[in-house]
């Protein structure tokens, strides 16, 4: 008896907050799909370019055969290596500036970047074992295409892109909040996906799933990701104390600059520079060398540490007379640039991890999943209000925002097997290419929707693309390369193989989804008159 | 990831999560009795038991990451392996309910639950 009173006690109470919680819950309903709505396709283009960024050097062999090369024997001789691959690059032009990052375990070529006295520069890759350059790798690469659309959408008039993609990490934040207070039943639900059942509900499964459990790494790599550009998103205090950003720079990083002289001195050699720097850092690997005014009597060498073995990404600099070789400056971080470095390192993995890396890679593809099933299940609710004309441009951006981006991906992987090395402007083309087919799977998406008169038939012919671009791409880089995936293997080429498995497995899964597009979509139209339930409310019926 | 030991200690912080969050789903409603098998609702007494071993398991695995790793790598690693381990239970519930109940019926057993 007295159960019943206190359950009916407890059911007042409950029925209070709920009422409470209506009011809140439906703002935040608000709240929650506008910012799915409005900025999924960048979070998605974020999420996506990011995870596939994890691994932008591993791409970058891939996308790049020449510079497939064998790891160079430890303790390079700096001295030979480092000045002929600059002096070649220079090709006599006096210099204002040059500097080389150095091979490391992901990156077995040099990178050599110059900047001319006179006006503009070059960066080529070199091999640290001669210090020859490498010919023109005719690509942008993962490291310079894949990973800059992660950050700002290359779209770099007036910083753009990174405030797009800033608002967008801002809104994830807000998202994230958001999201714990609408999905009312993510704790009792916390383990629970039901892929069987109609499709909105699995889809809001997926969706609770993937944002609960991933809930800690996408706020941290959302704020974290803010953390990087903040002088860019919130200059006002740079600008107001410094009168040029470098000078922001080199207080806050501990950095050192000083004018040329216009006097010309040799340069002291760089072995012992670097060997003085590893002194002081206990012993821990060099990776660049930078230099600035080379072969004047004020030239400044800046050789910055190794962060493969630490989270931050404080690269501890020593700042060095290019003159004389005398120590200059090295000085340790402040405490607020500690921190910044820090977050700053742990989003951007510059460390050796392999079993950290990995889950950076299953936590950025759970936020893909996360954005796109948001996405997917408001289309679907909308569809089942509005019926087929009131989502048609929806789902087609939406088609283009996540199956395309990965057509867009593979595409260009292709591209960059098949187009002739010999071709003017080649890295252009390429990404022109994946523009090209970004715009063309939203006009498919469109059209294909009109022709059969059912959203869900531009994802099961996207999804079939996926299959094959994704099984193209390793048949045309043994074609092109004799890189077969065994041959790779045995080889020890890792980061070729494993970008090859990773594009199978990408076609494996591309077609499971289609095939369970397609038994949907019978579905559906079976059951076509039923009307789908709004799941949200049914969950708060239940639970209030 | 240099030796045979930081080997280990990375299995035995997988282990960690997997079983952790094997646990964490026998405390809900939903997937307390698929997973033990017994018609009778999980009684408070031993929902707090699973959590209680639950969050135990959770800090084994700090101890298992934090050694070999340091600081900094050891907390990564630590709270992105629970994720994983989070992510593996679900979907081993979703598709392969089957491999999972001997794992829980154990776990059960070794907790006198």
């Amino acid at each position: 008896m007295s159960k019943t009173v206190r359950k009916n006690n407890n059911r007042a109470a409950a029925n209070k907050t709920a009422a409470h919680e209506g009011g809140l819950r439906q703002a935040m309903t608000w709240a929650h799909t506008w910012i799915g709505v409005l900025l999924g396709g960048v979070l998605m283009v974020a999420f996506f370019m990011g995870s596939v960024a994890v691994f932008d050097r591993e791409i970058d062999r891939w996308m790049m055969p020449a510079t497939r090369i064998e790891a160079a024997p430890p303790g390079i001789d700096i001295d030979t290596v480092v000045p002929r691959a600059v002096e070649a690059l220079a090709a006599g032009k006096p210099l204002r500036e040059w500097a080389v990052t150095l091979p490391e375990a992901r990156t077995p070529v040099m990178i050599a970047r110059v900047r001319y006295a006179a006006a503009g520069g070059q960066i080529r890759l070199a091999d640290p074992r001669t210090g020859a350059l490498l010919p023109e790798v005719g690509t942008l690469g993962a490291s310079s295409f894949f990973y800059p659309l992660h950050y700002n959408l290359h779209l770099r008039v007036w910083n753009i892109g990174y405030w797009l993609v800033g608002l967008a990490a801002m809104a994830m934040l807000a998202a994230i909040v958001s999201g714990v207070i609408v999905h009312v039943r993510i704790f009792r639900d916390f383990f629970t996906f039901r892929p069987r059942k109609q499709l909105q509900r699995s889809l809001l499964d997926l969706h609770n799933l993937t944002g609960v459990l991933a809930l800690p790494f996408h706020a941290v790599i959302s704020f974290s990701g803010i953390c990087i550009v903040y002088m860019i998103l919130i200059p006002a205090g740079i600008n107001a104390l410094y009168q040029q950003p470098n000078a922001f720079y080199d207080q806050a990083l501990s950095g050192y600059s000083r004018q040329a002289a216009g006097v010309a001195a040799p340069m002291a050699p760089l072995g012992p520079m670097v060997e003085a720097a590893r002194a002081r850092w206990g012993g821990a690997a060099p990776a660049a060398i930078r230099v600035w005014n080379p072969g004047d009597a004020n030239a400044v060498v800046k050789v910055s540490r190794s962060v493969g073995d630490r989270v931050s990404l404080a690269d501890d600099a020593a700042y060095f007379d290019g003159a004389t070789g005398a120590l200059l400056h090295h000085a340790p971080l402040q405490p607020a640039a500690t921190t910044q470095r820090f977050l700053t390192g742990m989003h951007f993995i510059a460390f050796d991890h392999w079993p950290l890396r990995w889950l950076y890679f299953l936590g950025g593809l759970a936020g893909c999943v996360l954005i796109g099933t948001g996405q997917l299940y408001w289309l679907d609710k909308r569809h089942a209000r509005h019926g087929e004309r009131g989502v048609r441009l929806a789902a087609a951006v939406t088609a283009a925002m996540t199956t395309g981006l990965v057509i867009a991906t593979l595409a260009m992987m292709v591209a960059n097997r098949l187009l002739p090395m010999t071709l003017p402007s080649r890295e252009f083309i390429e990404a022109g290419l994946f523009f090209l087919v970004w715009l063309a799977t939203a006009i498919h998406a469109r059209v294909a929707m009109r022709a059969g008169s059912r959203t869900l038939v531009p994802w099961r012919q996207q999804c079939l693309a996926i299959a094959v671009l994704a099984v193209a791409a390793p048949v045309c880089n043994g074609l092109t390369t004799g890189d077969w995936l065994p041959l790779a293997l045995a080889r020890g080429q890792f980061a070729v193989a494993g970008v090859d498995i990773a594009l199978l497995l990408t076609g494996a899964l591309a077609l499971t989804t289609a095939r369970r597009v397609r038994r949907v979509a019978v579905a559906r139209a079976a059951t076509r008159a039923a009307t789908a339930p709004n799941l949200e409310e049914a969950d708060h019926a239940e639970r209030a | 990831m240099p030796n045979a030991l930081d080997h280990l200690l990375l299995i035995a912080l997988a282990l960690c999560a997997y079983g952790a969050f094997v646990l964490f789903a026998c405390a809900t409603g939903r997937h307390w009795n698929e997973l033990s098998g017994r018609g009778a609702d999980l009684p408070d007494r031993s929902r707090r038991r699973l959590r209680g071993a639950a969050w135990a398991l959770v800090g084994l695995g700090a101890a298992a990451a934090l050694p070999g790793n340091g600081a900094g790598f050891g907390v990564l690693l630590w709270a992105l392996t629970m994720m994983a381990g989070a992510m593996a239970v679900a979907f081993t519930l979703t598709w392969r309910r089957g491999w999972l109940q001997p794992i829980a019926r154990g776990m059960l057993a070794a907790l006198r639950i």
